[in-house]
């Protein structure tokens, strides 16, 4: 009796604690398959912004007007990463749709004059590191047909600040004014460092 | 009088999740032994007994998921204590080899005692650091934070919404589950700070994210107070805070930092250089490779190969030295900010945990005598960012500078020639599990998630950039996006999946 007594305790453990676990992946996965939090208050703070400060849309967001390759009847997915205040890093790539294109054009527009900063013909999947652009500046990228007519993806990005801001908030005016130039860094992460210290010679 | 100036320690934990059961000796497999010896088992130990004394101090200690989840695990902890007999045997031998010196014999003593107290410690929490960090939080001397689920960088995930949601909620949710405890700020990993990104802190419940120094000072509008005061993001109401870039350099830098002064441990010349071939076998590795084996005998000494022995009240009397001189510096930074500000500077000195003890082996000693120094200071005091957020209730809304911290400062290290082809590929692997998460039962769900996540570290893009161990990290995403591929696929054996599972059992 004793025994079948401890064989039914432990047994009820172990259904409990399955079940406890089985509870923990079912909120992991409740996450994974909800829309992505979103706050009306969040996009309305956002409209107040200039377009190039614009942080970006949400993933759940159904068109971002300035973000049409996230759309998912484009042919072709467009992304750029800004990398450094002079670089942006662009990746595309087929997506299901169908495309009679073989090559496309890649330009590269100033997002506030319109003028072509660089453009080149490119291959249907690639990327491309962007050099050498101004930094706190708007782009607009576009992918089109190599023989010319409408974009067929376009995605906006800028490049982060090198410098302080020159825009004061009238209620918050600096105290500080220290100029510092272009960031140089004093510390490459973690514990990957190799000879940084010990002088060892 | 202005209430004292803030000087707020912070420190982050984190290693890669590394678990290879079927090879016990792998170089890679070291890296938690070590680092647990060293710097994490050191720390607590210290912040344990300033608390006992009654020393005041609060700091905010950052826990990665992925360091939490090795920690949590047993085989990892049983894995620990082999090597500390080995290294407990090792060094009994070498005290045996010394007999004839006295210098290396009694530093060798001092090795032993320390080991034995690491043990203590180690088994007086049932082998489980975290329970140490929790009481140390419960007590009210640190403050939680902690980061994505496996340290992704979260820029380069930019293009992938849910991806960057993701890592940020399963982190957070398994350090609350595993701790009962819910952290209040937010450790953006390599400091890498992109706009929007504080939009999904603020759905589960983080009060603050820390950015470089240039975050802050490169924000629009320009920031009243530059580096030194929170601001607030407007759209999500998330508190941002930045290093201060003196208390930084102070320690961080390899040219003027202290960890390079001549009387402290030299990282790089190890017992193992001078073992035998049947001792390096028999106590470090099987295959007589002469990895560190953490008894190091010589100090830096200076740019020279002819290292002077190492001397542990030297090294302890250059500690109390440097502490004194960063507490004397940041009282100096603090009159001056405080004459100029209209409220209390705020220095942030974010540091890698790992640098204290592991890298720098006087490190813990340095920051019990620093800490010991503000608790006795009038003008400043260490406090925690959620300390500030308390006493300043109105802070200046303004939109952070994208940026990180690591070489450049921006996002090169991470994205560069040499680790592009990650962003595609993780983007894919995202998406492909977006299409395919309805279609899975929970345990496949659950390791599917798993390989995701552990190919998002952004240790995998920092080894590569920097080509310390890039073969191993190439391999380490190629795996985990090759297992993820077979489970979206439904191409894995139910053995090979328990296998992975155990293998790749970070979260959940």
């Amino acid at each position: 009796m004793f025994f079948v007594l401890i064989a039914v305790i432990v047994a009820a453990t172990l259904v409990l604690l399955f079940l406890m676990r089985r509870a923990r992946t079912d909120r992991t996965i409740e996450a994974a398959r909800r829309p992505l939090p979103t706050s009306t208050q969040d996009r309305e703070s956002q409209k107040q912004r200039p377009v190039s400060e614009r942080e970006p849309p949400d993933a759940n967001t159904d068109r971002a007007p300035d973000r049409p390759s996230k759309t998912a009847d484009c042919p072709i997915a467009l992304h750029a990463l800004p990398i450094n205040p002079t670089m942006i890093y662009l990746y595309w790539e087929k997506n299901k749709q169908p495309l009679d294109e073989t090559r496309l054009q890649l330009n590269v527009r100033d997002a506030d004059t319109g003028t072509i900063w660089w453009s080149a013909a490119v291959d249907i999947e690639g990327s491309y590191f962007l050099r050498d652009l101004p930094p706190h500046h708007a782009f607009q990228i576009e992918l089109g047909p190599e023989k010319g007519g409408q974009p067929i993806a376009r995605v906006q990005a800028h490049t982060p600040a090198a410098t302080p801001s020159s825009i004061i908030d009238p209620d918050w005016a600096p105290l500080w004014e220290e100029e510092t130039p272009f960031y140089q860094p004093y510390h490459t992460s973690s514990w990957h460092i190799d000879e940084s210290f010990g002088n060892h010679a | 009088m202005m209430p004292a100036a803030s000087v707020c320690l912070i420190l982050h934990a984190h290693l890669p999740w590394v678990f290879h059961p079927d090879q016990p000796h792998a170089i890679e497999q070291r890296w938690l032994p070590e680092c647990l010896l060293e710097s994490y088992l050191p720390l607590l130990m210290m912040l344990e007994k300033l608390a006992q004394e009654g020393v005041p101090y609060h700091l905010a200690f950052s826990i990665s998921p992925s360091l939490l989840s090795m920690w949590e695990n047993a085989v990892l902890m049983d894995h620990f204590a082999r090597y500390m007999d080995n290294l407990e045997a090792l060094c009994q031998q070498e005290i045996a080899r010394a007999s004839w010196n006295r210098q290396r014999l009694s530093l060798l003593r001092d090795y032993q005692d320390r080991f034995a107290a690491v043990r203590r410690y180690f088994e007086r929490y049932g082998r489980r650091p975290a329970a140490a960090l929790k009481q140390l939080i419960q007590s009210g001397h640190i403050e939680l934070m902690t980061t994505s689920a496996t340290h992704a960088f979260l820029p380069l995930l930019a293009e992938d919404q849910q991806a960057v949601y993701l890592q940020i909620h399963a982190g957070i949710a398994y350090v609350r589950r595993k701790l009962e405890l819910d952290p209040q700020g937010f450790w953006l990993p390599e400091c890498g700070y992109f706009p929007g990104v504080d939009h999904f802190l603020k759905t589960e419940g983080i009060r603050y994210l820390i950015t470089d120094t240039h975050g802050l000072l490169y924000a629009e509008p320009r920031p009243r107070y530059g580096p030194f005061a929170p601001v607030i993001l407007p759209a999500s109401g998330i508190a941002a805070f930045a290093r201060d870039p003196n208390a930084s350099r102070e320690v961080w830098s390899a040219t003027e930092g202290y960890p390079g002064a001549p009387f402290y441990r030299e990282f790089y010349a190890d017992a193992a250089d001078e073992l035998d071939e049947p001792t390096l076998r028999r106590f470090v590795h099987p295959e007589g490779l002469r990895v560190q084996t953490g008894l190091k005998y010589y100090r830096i000494t200076g740019q020279t190969h002819a290292k002077e022995p190492y001397d542990p009240a030297l090294a302890r009397a250059q500690a109390k030295a440097d502490a004194y001189d960063f507490v004397s510096k940041r009282e100096q930074e603090s009159a001056f900010l405080a004459h100029r500000f209209d409220r209390p500077p705020a220095l942030i000195a974010p540091f890698d945990a790992e640098l204290f003890g592991h890298w720098w082996y006087e490190g813990p000693q340095w920051l019990e005598e620093v800490l010991r120094l503000l608790a006795r200071r009038e003008t400043l005091q260490a406090s925690t960012p959620g300390d500030i957020l308390r006493e300043q209730d109105r802070l200046q809304p303004t939109f952070p500078a994208p940026t990180s911290w690591g070489e450049g400062g921006y996002f090169d290290l991470w994205i560069n020639p040499k680790t592009s082809w990650l962003v595609p590929a993780l983007h894919r692997a995202s998406q492909q599990m977006q299409a395919h998460q309805s279609k899975l039962a929970p345990p496949l769900f659950e390791a599917a998630m798993r390989e995701l996540f552990l190919a998002q570290a952004s240790d995998w893009p920092f080894i590569i950039a920097t080509q310390s161990n890039a073969a191993y990290a190439q391999k380490r995403i190629h795996t985990h996006l090759d297992r993820l591929t077979a489970i979206l696929e439904g191409k894995v054996r139910e053995e090979r999946l328990q296998q992975w599972m155990q293998e790749d059992a970070v979260l959940f």
